[in-house]
């Protein structure tokens, strides 16, 4: 190898040497490039990923936060809303010691069940919130009469709206069938708040419920509800808020028009459940609409028997002469109040406060229906039941009935699952119970069935009415031995149950359902003659003979007829209505006694009225106190008026709405 | 097998024989690469096997002995180029601990694709390490010789007795060095 070659070759060597290091680090110095970029972008979104997680939190902490605040202003307006119905209930009963007079105990007992039935309302809307909120809803579908589900929720409604003044109406779409398939509870419970609502924030004008088909391309078994008020309104932001739980449409809101702030949400809560929507139509002042449409489609196969026939209204208990009942309970108070609710029943009754108590009872003598608590010490219900069934026999069918304060469901389950017949939940309420005695004892083998003997419940009174058309006045309160309070109670009950059947009969004709408006018209008339509805009874009985006789030639003709003469009971029921208001008013201006000095009387009247105001705040005893002295005092004089809107106001507990009729006339 | 390997070698076959023997090496061995090697690339081994085997033919010296040689040229070679290395060590013993788990940890992090022998290692006494070497290689006498070079960067005399065992066909050499 020569020089020359051996320097060539060495060259070259080096020259490949010098581009292999030259790829390499191209590549090298590449491959950073890239992989310091990707470093570059992954801090850059690691301050976005931080920037945005702080920004998350932030929100959660704020919304922790407010919720936290809505719950913090909830308790406190809670324990607001409880203490005042406590005060009433508590008030009255403290007046109540110290009170003689007979009309003046009912009314301070009557003011002590609202207040009463106040609280239970708002703890009931309590439990039934956070029910929802940890359990959520299961819907039941049972066929039920739609008009009659509707009218049970208006009812408690229109005392409320009739103190305030308000109309309430009921408008349902004559082409809706009258038994349709759903959850008949939930859609009371829905219109009640709704209600309720539309009541409370409504001053003057009228509430309706309206129940009208809607056209949906997907179904056509819609029906919409809309409740709609003339009442006080909302702006739109008012609107968005007021469906969340624990707000109201502002913190006045709380205070002015009392409530929990969860009745909307409770009713969206349940639309939802539905499948629907709850929407909101408002303008501020010009009232609001709440409306949803249901998918209920109409019932099939529901038997004519099981329409709902004139229910017994009060004053018509039925009586169960002959049968005996036990009741077991180791409360006293317990006892005292089943036995309080049972005593007008006319059975026999025995009370036992243990379970040991009931077994040595039931061997001894012979009952018919049992009233069991559940929870007992040493012993208690469920225990008790099973040493009963095991004695077998007539104790194996022996109705007994479970008392619990529980109202889950679920507790029903387990009652008939340990041996109980039945399951009732307390405070217990007269309707409920009369309901159980009509179940268990109607269905016992011995004993006389007489639960349809109709029992007057009130002494005789006078026989003084004013001129009713259409009633034979005469031949019904002979039939109630002269109760004029029964009578009147039976009338408003006839035409609230019975005033709208027309549109029912209506509809009957319309579908050729002749064996349904043979029913109805059987139900209108015994109902009728019981209340000395003459003509109305002549005229549905004319209706059903012509169905027996399968002429249906004249039936809208009847119908017509039969309208006109609904008609007239109405008016003659308004009448009597407001006779038997003023005859209530009259008793209380005639126990009052004279003897102030012209000079001192509107002296006298401001001092008291300004005391009740300031008692508003404090004490609902005293103002019930000073309210009497207040009755007695402005016997006679020009102030009647104001003193009569006070009680008014007063028994359905409008305590701002006293406020400001007091301050009005200390003004003036 | 890094290429600085290579250029090392070269540097000490210049060194030793000239830049002539360098030439002549590459073009009795011919190999894949073309003998043109850049100490950033990664080369076969077995050219370097060709080059030792050649300088033996040429110079008679036994090839356990260059191997050795060049262990000790190598190490006085890294100790010029990663001072870093030595520089924060204050012995032999103390470089030796430290090959396996940050040496080689960071050669690693400079060229992903190093084939690097491992080393682990029981101290026995105050004096006296074993240093376990395990490589597909089987370069346990160039190990050896940057022992002996390392030793001689530092100034100390280090005796080096040797077991040499195959598990699993990989070739482990056990380096029990006492500090004298």
């Amino acid at each position: 190898m020569d020089r020359e070659q051996r320097l060539l070759k060495r060259i070259e060597r080096e020259r490949q040497a010098r581009l292999q290091a030259e790829t390499l680090l191209e590549n090298k110095s590449r491959e950073l490039f890239s992989i310091n970029d990707r470093l570059r972008e992954l801090s850059v979104n690691l301050e976005l990923q931080v920037k945005q997680r702080t920004l998350e939190l932030e929100q959660a902490r704020d919304e922790a936060l407010a919720s936290a605040r809505a719950k913090s202003d909830f308790l406190a307006n809670m324990s607001h809303e409880i203490r005042t119905p406590m005060n009433g209930v508590l008030g009255m009963l403290h007046a109540l010691k110290n009170c003689s007079d007979d009309t003046r105990r009912n009314k301070l007992i009557a003011t002590a069940l609202d207040s009463g039935q106040l609280l239970l309302t708002i703890i009931n809307e309590i439990l039934e919130f956070s029910k929802l909120e940890s359990t959520g809803i299961t819907l039941q579908s049972q066929p039920f009469h739609l008009l009659q589900t509707l009218k049970a929720v208006l009812k408690p409604h229109a005392t409320t709206a009739e103190t305030k003044d308000l109309s309430l109406q009921l408008e349902i779409h004559p082409s809706l069938p009258p038994w349709v398939q759903g959850d008949a509870t939930r859609l009371q419970q829905i219109i009640g708040n709704l209600l309720n609502n539309a009541i409370k924030f409504t001053e003057r004008g009228d509430v309706c419920l309206r129940v009208e088909p809607v056209d949906s391309e997907k179904n056509n078994h819609g029906v919409r509800f809309s409740v709609a008020d003339s009442g006080i309104g909302m702006s739109a932001a008012q609107q968005k808020q007021v469906l969340e739980p624990f707000a109201q449409a502002n913190e006045g809101i709380s205070r002015k028009y009392g409530g929990t702030g969860l009745g909307l949400n409770i009713c969206k809560t349940l639309v939802e459940a539905f499948g629907a929507e709850l929407s909101i139509e408002s303008e501020l002042g010009m009232g609001t609409c709440f409306s949803f449409d249901l998918i209920l489609p109409p019932a099939e196969g529901v038997s004519l028997q099981q329409s709902p026939s004139a229910g017994l209204g009060f004053g018509d208990l039925p009586t169960f002469m002959g049968k005996n009942i036990l009741v077991v309970d180791d409360n006293e108070t317990n006892l005292e109040v089943a036995g309080a609710l049972l005593e007008p029943f006319d059975c026999g009754l025995s009370l036992v406060n243990s379970g040991l108590a009931a077994e040595l009872i039931l061997q001894e003598q012979n009952f018919d229906l049992v009233f069991m608590d559940i929870q007992m010490p040493d012993q208690d219900g469920f225990a008790t039941v099973a040493n009963i069934r095991a004695r077998g026999g007539k104790y194996s069918q022996l109705p007994i009935v479970a008392l619990t304060a529980h109202a889950l469901a679920g507790d029903r389950e387990l009652s008939l699952e340990k041996g109980m017949s039945d399951h009732i939940t307390k405070p217990l309420d007269p309707e409920q119970v009369q309901n159980c005695l009509l179940r268990w004892l109607d269905s016992s083998s011995n004993g006389s069935d007489c639960q349809n003997n109709v029992r007057p419940s009130e002494a005789k009174q006078e026989m003084i009415l004013p001129d009713l058309p259409g009633f034979d006045v005469g031949a019904a309160l002979k039939r109630m031995r002269g109760n004029r309070d029964l009578f009147c109670q039976l009338v408003l009950d006839f035409i609230e149950q019975q005033g709208q059947d027309h549109i029912i009969m209506a509809q009957c004709i319309n579908q050729q359902d002749w064996q349904k408006l043979q029913h109805v018209a059987h139900s209108i008339k015994g109902s009728a003659a019981n209340i000395g509805a003459v003509d109305v009874a002549a005229t549905v009985g004319g209706i059903e003979e012509a169905i027996k006789q399968k002429d249906y030639s004249n039936l809208m003709s009847q119908l017509d007829q039969f309208t006109r003469r609904m008609e007239v009971l109405m008016d003659s029921a308004f009448v009597l209505e407001r006779y038997m208001q003023s005859l209530q008013m009259e008793s209380v201006a005639l126990v009052s006694a004279s003897g102030e000095a012209d000079s001192d009387f509107e002296k006298n009247i401001s001092q008291r009225l300004k005391l009740i105001e300031s008692q508003l705040d404090t004490d609902l005893g005293l103002v019930q106190n000073t309210m009497a002295e207040l009755v007695n005092a402005s016997k006679g004089s020009q102030h009647q008026q104001l003193i009569h809107v006070l009680q008014q106001q007063f028994s359905a507990f409008q305590l701002d709405d006293m406020r400001h009729s007091i301050e009005k006339f200390l003004n003036s | 097998m890094k290429g600085i390997i290579f250029t090392e070698f070269m540097g000490l076959v210049e060194q030793n024989w000239g830049m002539d023997m360098v030439d002549d090496l590459i073009e009795a061995v011919n190999p894949p690469s073309g003998g043109a090697y850049t100490s950033v690339a990664t080369y076969d081994s077995q050219e370097l096997m060709g080059y030792v085997k050649e300088l033996h033919s040429r110079t008679g010296i036994e090839v356990k002995k260059l191997v050795h040689t060049f262990g000790i040229f190598l190490a006085a070679s890294f100790v010029d180029k990663f001072p870093d290395f030595f520089s924060q060590s204050k012995s032999t013993f103390d470089v030796l601990k430290q090959v396996d788990n940050h040496i080689h940890v960071e050669v690693r992090k400079l060229y992903p694709d190093a084939e690097l022998p491992k080393f682990s290692y029981e101290e026995l006494g105050p004096n006296k390490l074993l240093l376990k070497y395990e490589s597909v290689r089987a370069l346990a006498d160039l190990a050896h010789g940057l022992i002996e070079g390392c030793a001689r960067q530092f100034g100390e005399s280090i005796d080096v007795r040797r077991e040499a065992s195959v598990v699993d066909g990989v070739a482990h050499e056990d380096f029990f060095l006492t500090l004298s």
